[in-house]
């Protein structure tokens, strides 16, 4: 019967020490980052993106800030804060993203010259927001592919300012007082798109 | 199978609705409604009101000890300079329409909507409308899609503002390449006869204007010509011709036998061998944008400007080389922020430059030119430098300056807007 307890007691001991070792084998949050490439397709055209994303990982979580070029439409620059959790312990697993900030323009003004009006696009800060699903392929000991499909929506902001074909015969510098010489239109173009993106994460 | 065929039509239906981009507008304009009144009527409203406060102070023009600073549509406002630390703001001509002007003697020519106006200002305090050239700025009589005939202008303005919101489908065509689509780049032409007469100038006008005096004649400009009028008496101004020259005129600046004007596509050099027809000698062509000019012998200064009304991207100070007329070129640009009028007193350039400030260039070396103070003062327009005070038109007000020393640049008065 001591025997017995005694044994109990040491594969007791043994499972405690195995169990703390498990806890010190806690993963930590690690360096990670990704560089990918994707199609943005929506009702106004194809286009690609770029993104590098520089963040942590631990366990089923990634978190980063992202920054590259979105050249849908209205060109730019977002930079997004980025979260991505992976589901299962298999080194090949599923997860899903989501990632979200400003989009800088490309350019801040623009002129549009025809015959009959000229105008003039200031263009503003809009936003990024974006969210899918992927697939984490290993490949090799560090590296792994990223596929992801998702939806992803950018809000430019710009004003154009109009100037009617009068204004040239009407107008004389300065302008004058009280006359409205231009026409603005603050503008909010939303931008609907399927983004399918390729990637490494190292 | 079916099933799944099924389910993914629906799932690329649904997506297909949700990958509209869309369109919101939100638009505030002013719905306006032109006051008209007979030119025989705003003709009976010009004289004499006592001094008033400056409200909105436009161009200015310097004769003697006066300055005369234009109240933008309203009239000028005639200010005693005597003592340059203590002006007084003595009279006020009412002048409707008014925007631009220039003295002569004991007459001041000012712009009236479309006609241009003679008045005696022998005693700033009892001026009187001596002649008027009706139609001489025709281009006026277009306002806003609105033409007024001969015998009306349009004196004012009902305005009420409104503002609408509305969303659209949005499948446009790729609007925002990236491209910036004026660049800067020069060319020439040259036509006229040789130079060679002395200077005649009845006053000094900032770099911001479209009248000048020369040689017993008036020139103004208007958005597309050059017109010269014969002053030999000065209270019937003749006309004697009319210059077609590309649209885009902004400012006529005379120097010597030479004018000088800025168009929103290049500077135009004429010169006034024969006063009463202006013969364009050369043409420097930049970006497009806002040009005030000045001059001396050698040098042109032309300040870029971009912005809503002289669109562009260019905001520069180009020194051109005017030695050959007929061939002006490039020295070299200097970058500056949003610059307006610029004058020139010895070997310093003074600028208008950007929301809050007058700079002070030494210029004398041209290819290196060198900021050497930033005076603040908000929105300064334009500024006149005579007799080492630099006399400056700004959103605030009218400002002075002792410019006697670079180096200890001092304010001499303020007189600022009304309250």
């Amino acid at each position: 019967m001591k025997k017995i307890i005694f044994a109990t007691l040491v594969l007791f001991t043994i499972s405690a020490f195995a169990q703390e070792e498990k806890v010190i084998a806690k993963p930590r949050w690690k360096y990670t980052g990704i560089v990918q490439g994707g199609l943005l397709g929506g009702s106004s055209e194809i286009n690609y993106s770029a993104q590098t994303i520089q963040g942590v990982q631990k366990g089923p979580w990634l978190l980063g800030i992202g920054v590259g070029i979105d050249n849908y439409v209205m060109p730019g620059f977002p930079v997004v804060a980025h979260g991505q959790f992976h589901y299962g312990k298999k080194r090949s697993k599923p997860f899903v993203y989501a990632q979200g900030g400003p989009h800088i323009p490309w350019v801040k003004n623009e002129w549009d010259d025809k015959l009959w009006e000229t105008n003039q696009y200031e263009l503003n800060t809009g936003w990024l927001a974006e969210g899918g699903i992927g697939y984490r392929f290993p490949m090799g000991k560090k590296l792994k592919l990223l596929t992801s499909l998702g939806y992803s929506v950018k809000q430019a902001k710009y004003d154009e300012v109009q100037m009617p074909w009068s204004w040239f015969l009407s107008s004389r510098w300065p302008p004058q007082a009280g006359t409205p010489d231009f026409n603005y239109y603050h503008q909010k173009l939303t931008m609907n798109r399927l983004v399918l993106k390729v990637g490494v994460q190292f | 199978m079916k099933r799944t065929l099924l389910a993914l039509s629906c799932l690329m239906l649904m997506i297909s609705g949700c990958l509209k981009d869309s369109l919101e507008t939100t638009f505030t304009y002013t719905l306006a409604r032109p006051v008209y009144k007979t030119s025989a009527e705003v003709r009976s409203s010009i004289g004499n009101l006592p001094a008033e406060p400056i409200s909105s102070p436009g161009k200015m023009y310097l004769f003697g000890s006066y300055i005369f600073l234009n109240e933008l549509n309203k009239g000028v406002h005639i200010i005693n300079n005597s003592n340059p630390s203590a002006p007084v703001n003595e009279a006020f001509i009412a002048i409707p329409g008014c925007g631009d002007m220039a003295v002569s003697g004991n007459t001041l020519y000012a712009d009236c909507y479309t006609d241009m106006m003679v008045i005696d200002i022998s005693n700033p305090k009892a001026v009187a409308l001596k002649h008027y050239v009706p139609n001489l700025f025709p281009e006026r009589r277009y306002i806003l899609g609105y033409t007024v005939d001969s015998a009306k202008v349009i004196a004012d303005w009902i305005t009420k503002d409104t503002t609408i919101t509305n969303k659209i489908d949005f499948s446009g065509n790729r609007w925002f390449g990236g491209g910036i689509f004026f660049e800067s780049q020069m060319s020439f032409s040259s036509f006229a006869t040789n130079s060679g007469q002395k200077a005649n100038t009845g006053g000094k006008g900032g770099s911001m204007a479209r009248f000048a005096i020369s040689f017993a004649h008036l020139y103004a400009v208007t958005t597309s010509s050059l017109i010269a009028l014969d002053l030999v008496n000065p209270e019937k101004p003749v006309w004697k011709s009319t210059t077609t020259l590309p649209w885009g005129v902004e400012t006529i600046y005379p120097f010597k036998d030479k004018l000088f004007i800025g168009a929103n596509s290049g500077m135009h050099i004429f010169t006034i061998e024969n006063p009463a027809a202006p013969k364009q000698a050369g043409t420097f062509t930049h970006a497009r944008v806002c040009d005030p000019v000045i001059a001396d012998d050698n040098f042109a200064y032309v300040t870029l400007r971009s912005g809503t009304t002289c669109q562009g991207f260019t905001n520069q100070l180009d020194v051109v080389n005017i030695a050959n007329i007929f061939s002006p070129a490039l020295v070299k640009s200097y970058p500056l922020t949003n610059p307006r009028g610029l004058d020139k007193d010895g070997n310093y350039l003074y600028v208008c430059d950007g929301g809050d400030a007058l700079k002070v260039l030494d210029a004398a070396n041209v290819n290196n030119v060198i900021l050497t103070k930033t005076i603040s003062i908000k929105d300064p327009f334009d500024v006149i430098c005579w007799n080492k005070v630099a006399i400056v038109s700004a959103a605030d007000g009218l400002h002075q300056y002792d410019i006697s020393n670079v180096n200890n640049i001092k304010q001499l008065s303020f007189i600022g807007l009304k309250n």
